[in-house]
């Protein structure tokens, strides 16, 4: 039952954005210059975007010290990204409502990390590349197969336990992994529509077509709680699965099916 | 066979405009060209969003009147309870099967360093079957490929310690490993009050599922990159992290 091990062609860690960027490329190899492009564009992102750095773009706006018309064209996208983003949640994901590390309520980073790997991996593809996989600090974009006829296989990160898994599922690119969940810095996500942070779930996973989209939507489904089962369905292509602090777990109808997950008897459990 | 590859099309703004090639990068320091048109009304969209902002504390007050304001129903329109539509949809028949098959699959004999690595949760760069691809000592590698790990210092947080290994080859950072983590019995971790018996029994292990990468928010933290970034110091110091 072992997988064949396949080769990675390309295979680089990259600590940007505050976290630690994976990439895994396997055949075809992208042409020459492709990773340096991609890893360009990721520190350019953070220059740009981050809510920590008092001299980026984004936070010189929050300031104001910068004008709109001074916007680039990136800042403009996310901006109304965001706006629609906010619509479409009902308010769930909200950039413009939590204070942010630099002291003002634009914080469009729930969005800006899943948008900024997606057009990472649209510089590989661009480059050739039709196999590989790019893990930023969690969130994931995948493409293509990891070997000739495989999936790849995802796990969902215990909530709990950092070295398990709560759940693993096959997936085929393209597509986009993100997680929100609050293990590591306590109740740190914030409800913007009430102000508070929220208690019902431990950790919200949505895959779908596009990783920023899908990372905006996970931030929406953590606050939403189980609910999101019912909302994710509102929006075609994506699908959740989520984990409750009391031990439940749950997943919108067309959501992958798990490769691996837990005992027939947990699972029996949960359906009552 | 679980696929996902047939996914509609997504909304505008959502796609970049066409693959980034031919400009992917812009560095923040060059001025930007204008080549695209923007509707007149791009800025004042910004400009009133920022406004209301500042005074009202952000677009959640435009929902309060309808969505926010009805606790335990968050989004119009959607009354029906949940969890019962998306556990009867549960494959549990072919779940667990699947579940035996993968958690037999025995990957550390094949990864050396898997072990560690598995601990981790920056997931792809640890991730068992990742870190047995890059490290395995089967393929051919020579003395150069050899992969050498620096321990980063050990950063006490309010969980516990944390220490991340770097593991470095032919003068790059090939992978990031977990080697302490603020609490390995997962009490000071826990999230709230309340327990997850059945996940903690019947939880996976990572080096076991053997999968390719692990979604979740992972390490963030102050402590992480402070620990990493020893680390690299570390690595660079004993010349064997060029890139």
């Amino acid at each position: 039952m072992t997988r064949p091990v396949t080769a990675s062609v390309l295979h680089h860690v990259e600590h940007v954005m505050g976290m630690a960027v994976s990439v895994d490329v396997r055949e075809p190899a992208p042409a020459p210059g492709a990773l340096a492009d991609a890893l360009r564009w990721l520190h350019h992102v953070d220059a740009t975007f981050s809510t920590y750095r008092d001299d980026s773009e984004i936070s010189r706006f929050g300031f104001g010290e910068i004008g709109i018309d001074e916007l680039s064209h990136d800042v403009e996208d996310i901006l109304l990204r965001c706006i629609e983003l906010t619509v479409v949640t009902g308010g769930a994901f909200d950039a413009f409502a939590v204070p942010a590390p630099n002291g003002t309520l634009l914080d469009p980073s729930g969005l800006v990390k899943g948008w900024s790997i997606e057009r990472a991996a649209a510089i590989f593809e661009a480059a050739g590349a039709t196999n590989f996989c790019i893990n930023a600090g969690g969130d994931i974009a995948v493409r293509g197969e990891p070997a000739p006829g495989e999936a790849w296989r995802v796990g969902i990160r215990h909530p709990e336990h950092v070295d398990k898994l709560a759940l693993a599922f096959e997936v085929r690119g393209p597509i986009g992994v993100a997680t929100s969940a609050t293990y590591e810095r306590g109740a740190h996500i914030v409800d913007p529509r009430v102000g508070t942070p929220t208690t019902e779930l431990a950790s919200a996973t949505v895959v779908g077509p596009n990783l920023g989209t899908a990372d905006a939507f996970a931030t929406a489904a953590f606050v939403i709680g189980v609910d999101a089962i019912d909302w994710i369905g509102t929006q075609p292509g994506y699908h959740v699965y989520l984990i409750t602090h009391d031990g439940r777990t749950c997943w919108s109808p067309g959501f992958p099916h798990p490769a691996s997950t837990m005992s027939p008897s947990f699972i029996a459990s949960r359906q009552n | 066979m679980p696929t996902l590859g047939s996914m509609p099309t997504m909304p505008p703004y959502a796609t970049p405009p066409g693959p980034p090639a031919s400009a992917p990068v812009r560095t923040a320091a060059q001025p930007t060209v204008r080549t695209r048109r923007r509707h007149p009304a791009r800025g004042a969209r910004i400009g009133a969003l920022v406004a209301s902002c500042a005074t009202t504390g952000g677009l959640a007050y435009f929902f309060a009147g309808t969505d926010a304001s009805q606790a335990g129903s968050p989004i119009a329109g959607l009354t029906a309870p949940i969890a019962t539509t998306a556990t009867t949809a549960s494959p549990a028949t072919t779940a667990s099967p699947a579940a035996t098959a993968t958690t037999q699959v025995p990957t550390a004999g094949t990864a050396p360093t898997a072990g560690t690595a598995a601990t981790a949760g920056t997931a792809t760069t640890v991730a068992p079957a990742t870190t047995a691809t890059t490290l395995a000592p089967a393929t051919t590698a020579a003395a150069t490929d050899t992969v050498v790990a620096f321990d980063g210092d050990t950063i006490n947080t309010k969980y516990g310690p944390m220490q991340v290994q770097a593991q470095v080859q032919n003068g790059t950072l090939v992978a990031v490993a977990v080697v302490q983590y603020p609490d390995g019995d997962g009490k000071s971790v826990r999230i709230n009050e309340r327990a997850l018996p059945e996940l903690q029994s019947e939880a996976l292990s990572a080096q076991s599922a053997n999968v390719d990468t692990v979604s979740g928010a992972t390490y963030t933290s102050n402590a992480y990159v402070k620990s990493l970034q020893s680390a690299i110091d570390e690595a660079k110091a004993a010349g064997a992290l060029t890139a």
